[in-house]
């Protein structure tokens, strides 16, 4: 090893044997053993006097002719000694050299492994990569990768001149996994035929994926910088994976999302997007899914003139599984009640339970249903309630009475348990049908709203329309629970049986005699009401001269339009609403005079006359549909 | 001295037009036309007898503000006969013509005894 050392350090041996020359030397060697390494000069000339000294820490000896003595010795073993350090650290220091220069190689290629696949999002394109530059990086013969994902199929990536089986893959994944610390085997008898020695190592991915990745039949058995190369291949792989799962993961939210939009607009549109307007009748329907697709379903189908079906449902559990279920559910009970003859509500819930059983007890889940029939001839409700909750019917005048479910939701039990009950409606009688999405409806310190809260806002507003009520309801249920988010799907029916004595609306050519017959009936209506007759007196006036505004200006006498009139009285006040389509009006109501009756105008008094008669008037125009609305309030005495 | 007479005999022709029921936007053309008729055939006096009318507007009233502005030109009037239902002519007190024309009973136009 120093002899071969001694060749590039020949230079600093000429120097030192020029020194002995010129001391009075007449040849130096320097041997190593019994071999000459150098000569100077080359050729040999015989000498008496001769000093061979043998270094103390090397095999190098120099031998110097022509000079003697100990004083020579002395220094002669100095030199040899100086001489023999020098070349040693030189020696390592080569040794160092290559080391680094070897660590620097391995750096690059893990930083171009990095930008190789720092721009792949695609599993199998990432195996490839790391197991083709995992086994240059470690110059062997083999590299392998094993990736399995929970509940899945492993993948496997190989490059190998000796391609291993899949079971012996998957023994050496069993192999790894029983010694995780263990990431090297030199020993072939553990390994399969043909592999003498291997190195395998986990990438660092989540916890549902279990990445390995080996080399093997390198053609020096692996060490520790190995390693600790593998282990950086490792972290810096493991991560990009993770990106990769990440980006692959997004792709599919982004595509389940636009698949759940659709499903959603499927949904709304099967549930009833406008109730039917029904004489004598107010009836508001809306459901608010609490997810992107509910298990919430209603219906408000005319089934004949004097027949109207209601029904509100709620599929046990939320999102997609629940709606598909909905669906179905809403589809059996729609075609029993419109083509299945009948006569009890709760036939129409047998039905759907003999029809479904199996699906909702398949998937462990269950529906509850209202299902009931209004006939507009006796004012009788009949239904069915499949433990749907809550429903309340509001006797004119009268608190909420909640009604409880008599029977057991859909698909409990196999065999029919369904049964049918009835309730008399009055004129100004109000029912509710909803889901448990109101009085379940929580804060932020997780109380509920409850069935008392709903009570009392369902009371608070029965003055009110159906619509009106409903808003009603859905602000004080959303200003309870407050930021909180709606949990579960909110469905609800409010049926209002009017006061038809009480209400009433007219559709009227535009003509002066025409406008007659609601003003007449307005006279009539208040004074059943036993209103003051100033005040009938008054608001027949008022409608008449405004009707006749409407019929002289909107219309220009043009008798070919129509003009819809609502008149509505109740315990507050007496409101006049109209509808026309004739020209809007450019007034400001606020800077309406009476005429001074000395100029004897003989026209410009009824918009005046209208404000000195109501309480309160007011117009807006929209898309070519003028409203109008004039109130009087009362104020009854006790 | 023998007594000296002179008769002048002076005819004052006043129309009564009495109606009854509601006297409004559809009824008004009919009523303004008969004025229209009497004013043409110079008769400057007239007498709304408002005493049956359920309800009168302003269409009505117009009419009836036409034929005191069309008199009066010619030095006649219009004279109202207040309803029976106090509220029937609110209109009238609402625009106060009420102040404009000359509320009178019935009996003061065909005197009692006669």
């Amino acid at each position: 090893m120093l002899a071969s050392q001694m060749v590039n350090s020949a230079e600093r041996f000429y120097k030192l044997a020029s020194i002995w020359i010129n001391l009075g030397a007449t040849q130096v060697q320097l041997l190593d053993e019994d071999l000459v390494l150098v000569s100077i000069p080359e050729e040999f000339t015989p000498s008496k006097s001769m000093l061979s000294v043998q270094s103390r820490v090397s095999t190098l000896a120099l031998r110097i002719s022509g000079l003697t003595g100990d004083a020579w010795s002395s220094i002669a073993e100095s030199m040899l000694d100086g001489l023999g350090s020098l070349l040693t650290i030189e020696s390592e220091m080569k040794d160092l050299t290559a080391a680094l220069v070897e660590t620097q190689d391995r750096l690059v290629a893990i930083y171009e492994l990095t930008q190789a696949t720092r721009r792949t999002l695609d599993i199998p394109a990432l195996m490839e990569l790391l197991v083709k530059e995992s086994k240059t990086l470690f110059d062997a013969d083999g590299g392998l990768a094993i990736l399995k994902e929970k509940g899945q199929k492993p993948i496997f990536h190989q490059i190998s001149d000796k391609y291993l089986s899949q079971t012996e893959l998957e023994a050496l994944a069993a192999l790894f996994h029983k010694d995780q610390n263990r990431f090297v085997i030199n020993d072939p008898h553990l390994l399969p035929p043909g592999i003498h020695n291997l190195m395998m190592l986990s990438l660092p991915v989540r916890d549902k994926v279990s990445a390995l990745f080996g080399v093997y039949n390198s053609k020096t058995d692996f060490t520790s910088p190995d390693i600790k190369l593998a282990q950086a291949i490792a972290g810096q792989l493991g991560a990009q994976f993770e990106n990769t799962y990440l980006h692959l993961e997004s792709l599919r939210r982004v595509r389940l999302e636009a698949e759940m939009d659709i499903a959603r607009q499927v949904q709304m549109n099967i549930l009833p997007q406008n109730v039917p307007i029904i004489d004598g009748l107010d009836i508001y329907a809306m459901s608010a899914p609490a997810f992107e697709v509910g298990g919430d379903f209603f219906d408000v189908i005319e089934r004949s003139k004097d027949s109207l079906v209601l029904t509100v449902g709620d599929v046990t559990g939320k999102g997609m599984p629940s709606a598909l279920l909905m669906s179905m559910t809403h589809t059996v009970i729609k075609s029993a009640s419109r083509m299945m003859p009948f006569n009890f509500p709760h036939q129409v819930l047998d039905r759907l339970n003999f029809d479904l059983f199996s699906d909702f007890s398949n998937v462990g889940m269950f529906a509850t249903v209202f299902f009931g029939t209004f006939d507009r001839t006796n004012s009788v409700l009949s239904f069915s309630n499949a433990g749907q909750s809550p429903i309340y019917h509001i006797p004119n005048g009268q608190e909420p009475v909640l009604l409880e479910a008599q029977d057991v939701p859909v698909g409990v039990l196999t065999e029919n348990a369904f049964s049918t009950q009835k309730i008399q409606f009055s004129n100004g009688d109000i029912f509710v049908i909803a889901t448990d999405g109101f009085p379940e409806a929580r804060n932020t310190f997780d109380e509920m709203f409850g069935y008392e809260r709903m009570k009392n806002s369902l009371s608070k507003s029965r003055n009110l329309s159906a619509k009106e009520m409903v808003e009603s309801l859905l602000a004080d249920v959303n200003s309870f629970s407050a930021s909180k988010l709606q949990e579960d799907d909110q469905t609800i029916i409010v049926v209002k049986v009017n006061d038809m004595d009480r209400t009433k609306q007219f559709l009227i050519p535009a003509t002066f005699e025409d406008i007659r017959i609601p003003a007449e009936y307005l006279r009539a209506l208040l004074v059943k009401a036993a209103l003051d007759e100033s005040i009938i007196n008054g608001c027949e006036l008022a409608v008449q001269e405004h009707l006749t505004n409407l019929v002289e200006h909107a219309y220009v006498g043009n008798s070919d339009n129509t003009i819809t009139i609502n008149i509505t009285c109740d315990e507050n006040q007496v409101m006049i609403e109209t509808i026309d389509k004739g020209k809007p009006v450019n007034v400001d109501l606020s800077k309406v005079k009476m005429p001074n009756p000395m100029d004897l105008a003989e026209g410009g008094y009824g918009l005046a006359i209208i404000q000195s008669l109501m309480d309160d008037v007011t117009y807006n125009t929209n898309n070519g549909r003028n409203t109008w609305q004039l109130i009087k309030f009362i104020h009854r005495t006790p | 001295m023998a007594l000296e007479v002179s008769t002048n005999e002076k005819v004052i022709k006043i129309v009564t037009i009495s109606l009854k029921g509601r006297f409004d936007a559809f009824e008004a053309p009919a009523i303004r036309k008969i004025c229209d008729e009497y004013i043409a055939n110079d008769f400057i006096h007239f007498v709304f007898d408002l005493t049956d009318i359920s309800m009168l507007d302003s269409a009505g009233l117009a009419v009836l503000v036409s034929a005191l502005k069309r008199t009066r030109l010619q030095n006649g009037n219009v004279r109202l006969v207040w309803p029976k239902a106090e509220d029937a002519a609110r209109i009238l007190k609402l625009t106060k013509f009420d102040q404009v024309f000359a509320l009178i009973k019935l009996s003061e136009v065909i005197p009692v005894g006669f």
